[in-house]
């Protein structure tokens, strides 16, 4: 029973984080039509960028500044990168993210080694938040957790609430009619694009507390993020979030389940010894877990769990 | 007669907004039968069900004793009815030649053949080049289809519908955007190209209809209120109030 | 009559200034081994393999605008087949010459690529280029789990068994053996365009929505171009596999996955042999350049963002653009244009490569030594025959410049 309430509070703080990455790629995808390669690079940039900041400032000061750092990046890449290759189609768009993930995992190698680099935890977050049975949940999953709430807290108000995200909403429906309505659509663009590479900036700097910040955390996320926005449907952000906890639960779960396919047969009566998938343990399959929903997803809802139907 | 494709309380919906609520409609065998209908009156989506585009929220669809609604476009195209369309639809990258080839490679079932050069299909080549001289393209068979003219777009349009040898046509605004002339010469060229043939025609233009089609069905608000022939609809009174009057008047 | 109207466009005959290039190229092909050393060779060799792969990538693209951004895994399977058939065979239980071993490679492409390809293209656009890379991150998530099959970190080896008086043991022979199937491979994937199926699945990319008006099951068209796809990578890869005699997991990661879209869309997706152009010279570069920098895979993503946005037709594009402009007696302006594109692309070289090496210098431990013994906290930096300092003003603001003035060029050269 502690093993499931620790279980359950670690698969929530992993999907809230898949959330906060997923969230701004489905946010882009829907408004603009563009599947951003690189996002999982804005990740890891936020993560090196908490990391770097975090020396000169202190902890705390780094988790704020560090998502602005990464917004303006991608405010950046947007406006001289993107934008010039938009008139050029989907596919070109498309390429140049593909091409960006590379340049920036380089360039973090370049700069900071090809290796994970050594990110202290400060000493507030090292401790354990709370104690179920035997079992500790450290406060720095907490923190995760709780960023990550107030983000989509925070996101769902910018969304509902304001003109702003009236306009946003808007242009993720209909993008003609935002320029019809005389707002500057490139100019939207360029901000929920910043919005976006800045809500997985945040996640990457709240990360970088306890995940390795290393060159490849852009690609080992990056992937399973976009599992994430297949499965609940490009450019639906219910869909991000149901997708996201989905995913977090089932891999956490799979990680504490050591039987095997072959256990499971066995018990059921088919006694004999079997080989090959049937010995692999379950909980060393994780990482293949959400590979297995998304194909799932595919055959069974195309347009994924809380997407329109194509 | 016989009725070739026949709808039988037809509805769909999108949402909460029905579009099409119970359509009964019979198209004759051989017959130029005419859908008209003011903006909106669901002509379009009618088009759109029975070719297999979108999927029916209630009633069935026949062609011939078959059962078309459930089935995907590809194979209502099998069954014979073939379609064209109101945005025109054709293969830009490829030339005159190569779209009609395709699509009469499609009808033979030997457009997935993958152990011979399509250069070697001579019979095939050969009706494709009879085809595009019968709606005139013959001069224009090396062109890519992105290059033509619109009235010569339109015509290949209606060159690949007709192409897959189809017992029911279904045109979707054959003539929208064309000049008089062009308009007039592509009624000549339904007429000719599609003699014997079971024929259903979206169309705005009242002269085309009343010249092209032998029978009339009037679709408003998601019914058909009212089929007849030409001279018969022309001096309905429902018809008249529901739809013709605005036209006339404007 | 028939005979003049059955030329399409794709099946035409090859144009006057594509010909002889086919054919120069073919006959140095042919004469390398007699010309290059060992080391040329085998960079040939793998250039070979990556020219096939390549090609194989952009059969989807070309035909059915589907970007598969997961083609390790056909790549891959097209190896760990071959090793495992190798290593039978070394062991006497497979009775097949190794001239005949790439063929398992493209069984296992074929066979892998049917399954997945079928899923995959059960979408198109965006979600078929995720599904794609999601299929062969599944894959790779394998790799360390079946020992017996991926052979774990090390990975399989096994030994090109002699057969009929060749050794197979010198680079020329598996280069002659490479060529052979690479050239056999590309003619097919050429003749595959000219095919009822070929041009049936250009018309998909062209207007999938039509092609089932006219009766076609669009889902199979596309499941066998993508089988014929996975098919010619898993060859490429078996190619590896006996050029290399050795494979390991992590070829089903991303990288082997980007090789063929960097090759294809630097060197033109729009032409048959533009994925060759590109496979040839980034392998050749590679090969150089990789061993005077440890900054070329940054280089390369630099050049690929460069040409996505400056040059959409890749390579290929400006060079037929070039010969289009020449043959229709604007000689002068090609040429204008050919002197801005190098120029352009001299600056924009110097710029990049002086940026990172200098950064690369500064952030390396030599430097960090050097700042101990010298005292200064930015002692000069002695890279490329120069020494400079890392703060020198002027020559930052030189390489700023030459970068926007290189990009300013280009820009202008691809202006029509």
């Amino acid at each position: 029973m502690d093993y499931f309430v620790i279980s359950l509070l670690n698969g929530v703080v992993y999907g809230l984080l898949l959330f906060m990455v997923s969230s701004g790629l489905t946010l882009v995808f829907g408004m603009m039509g563009v599947l951003n390669f690189a996002h999982g690079s804005f990740y890891m940039i936020g993560a090196y960028a908490g990391y770097a900041i975090a020396r000169v400032t202190g902890f705390w000061p780094a988790m704020v500044l560090a998502p602005v750092v990464v917004a303006l990046i991608g405010a950046a890449v947007e406006r001289w990168l993107l934008e010039p290759v938009h008139r050029h189609g989907h596919a070109q768009e498309l390429l140049l993210t593909f091409g960006l993930v590379f340049v920036i995992e380089e360039l973090a190698k370049l700069l900071f080694g090809p290796f994970a680099v050594d990110n202290p935890m400060p000493a507030e977050l090292a401790r354990p938040a709370l104690q179920v049975g035997d079992i500790a949940f450290p406060a720095f999953k907490a923190f995760i957790g709780v960023v990550a709430a107030a983000m989509f807290a925070g996101l769902f108000a910018l969304l509902r609430l304001t003109r702003a995200g009236l306009v946003v909403r808007a242009a993720v429906h209909r993008p003609d009619m935002v320029s019809a309505l005389g707002h500057d659509v490139s100019r939207v663009f360029m901000l929920v694009f910043a919005l976006g590479a800045g809500l997985a900036g945040l996640a990457g700097a709240v990360a970088g507390v306890f995940y390795p910040v290393s060159p490849n955390m852009a690609h080992e996320l990056g992937v399973i993020v976009f599992v994430v926005v297949v499965v609940g449907g490009l450019g639906s952000l219910p869909g991000a979030l149901v997708a996201s906890l989905l995913i977090g639960l089932s891999t956490t779960f799979a990680v504490g389940i050591d039987a095997t396919l072959g256990d499971g047969l066995r018990t059921l009566g088919l006694a004999w010894t079997m080989g090959g998938i049937f010995d692999v343990r379950l909980s060393s399959m994780s990482g293949a877990i959400p590979f297995f929903l998304m194909l799932l997803i595919l055959l069974l809802r195309p347009s994924g769990l809380l997407g329109e139907r194509a | 007669m016989t009725a070739t494709l026949e709808l039988k309380g037809v509805v769909k919906r999108f949402g909460p907004a029905e579009i099409i609520r119970g359509v009964d409609l019979r198209v004759l065998r051989g017959e130029r039968h005419a859908l008209i209908g003011p903006n909106g009156a669901g002509k379009s989506t009618l088009f759109h069900l029975v070719s297999g585009h979108l999927r029916l929220s209630g009633g069935e669809i026949r062609l011939g004793g078959t059962r078309l609604d459930g089935r995907s476009p590809a194979a209502i195209a099998r069954l014979g009815l073939a379609r064209s369309f109101q945005i025109t639809s054709i293969f830009g990258g490829m030339s005159v030649f190569e779209n009609l080839r395709l699509a009469v490679l499609a009808r033979r079932r030997r457009a997935t053949v993958a152990w011979r050069l399509a250069s070697a299909m001579t019979d095939a080549a050969e009706e494709a080049v009879a085809r595009a001289e019968a709606v005139r393209l013959r001069p224009r068979l090396d062109t890519p289809a992105a290059d033509l003219a619109y009235a010569e777009q339109r015509a290949l349009e209606l060159a690949l519908t007709l192409a897959l040898d189809p017992g029911v046509v279904l045109l979707d605004e054959p003539t929208a955007g064309m000049s008089a002339e062009e308009a007039a010469a592509t009624v000549d060229l339904i007429r000719r190209t599609t003699e014997g043939r079971t024929l259903l025609v979206v169309e705005h233009d009242m002269d085309i209809v009343f010249r092209l089609c032998d029978r009339i069905s009037v679709l408003v608000n998601g019914r058909v209120v009212a089929t007849d022939a030409p001279a018969a609809i022309a001096s309905n009174p429902d018809v008249r109030t529901a739809y013709l009057g605005d036209a006339v008047d404007a | 009559m028939t005979a003049s109207v059955a030329e399409t466009p794709m099946a035409a005959p090859p144009s006057r200034s594509r010909a002889i290039g086919v054919a120069l190229g073919s006959l140095l092909l042919l004469v390398l081994p007699a010309l290059a050393t060992d080391r040329y060779l085998e960079t040939a060799t793998r250039g070979l393999i990556a020219s096939l792969f390549a090609l194989a990538f952009n059969l989807l693209w070309r035909h059915c605008r589907l970007l598969s951004f997961g083609h390790a895994a056909y790549f891959g399977a097209g190896m760990f087949a071959t090793i495992h058939a190798m290593r039978a065979a070394e062991a006497g239980s497979l009775d097949l010459p190794l001239p005949l071993m790439p063929l398992m490679g493209l069984l296992a492409g074929a066979v892998l690529g049917l399954v997945c390809g079928a899923l995959a293209t059960i979408r198109t656009g965006t979600y078929f280029a995720m599904i794609t890379l999601a299929i062969s991150e599944l894959v790779h998530s394998f790799g360390p789990q079946f020992g017996s099959l991926f052979g774990g970190e090390s990975g399989l080896s096994a030994m090109r068994m002699p057969w009929a008086g060749f050794a197979f043991g010198d680079a020329r022979q598996v280069y002659v053996l490479v060529l052979a199937w690479a050239l056999a491979g590309a003619a097919a994937l050429w003749l595959f365009g000219m095919t009822p199926l070929g041009r049936t699945a250009f018309a998909v990319g062209e207007n999938e929505t039509r092609l089932r008006f006219l009766g076609m099951r669009t889902h199979a068209v596309k499941t066998a171009t993508f089988c014929a796809s996975a098919a010619a990578s898993g060859l490429a890869g078996a190619l590896l596999a006996v050029a290399n005699e050795n494979v390991d997991y992590s070829i089903f990661g991303g990288g082997a996955s980007a090789a063929p879209v960097m090759h294809t869309f630097i060197g033109g997706a729009g032409t048959f042999l533009g994925p060759v152009l590109g496979a040839v010279l980034l392998t050749g570069f590679g090969s150089i350049v990789g061993q005077a920098t440890r900054l070329w895979l940054l280089y390369q993503g630099i050049f690929f963002v460069l040409v996505v946005m400056l040059a959409p037709g890749g390579l290929a594009g400006l060079v037929a653009a070039g010969l289009r402009r020449s043959a229709d007696g604007q000689a002068a302006k090609a040429l204008r244009a050919t002197a801005l594109v190098l120029a352009g692309a001299l600056l924009v070289t110097c710029a990049v490569v002086f940026a990172g090496e200098t950064l690369s210098e500064v952030l390396s431990d030599a430097y960090s030594a050097a700042r101990a013994t010298t005292g200064m906290r930015f002692p000069p930096v002695e890279r490329l025959g120069l020494a400079y300092s890392p703060l020198s003003l002027p020559l930052w603001a030189a390489a700023a410049a030459a970068f926007l003035g290189g990009v300013l060029l280009l820009r202008r050269a691809m202006r029509p």
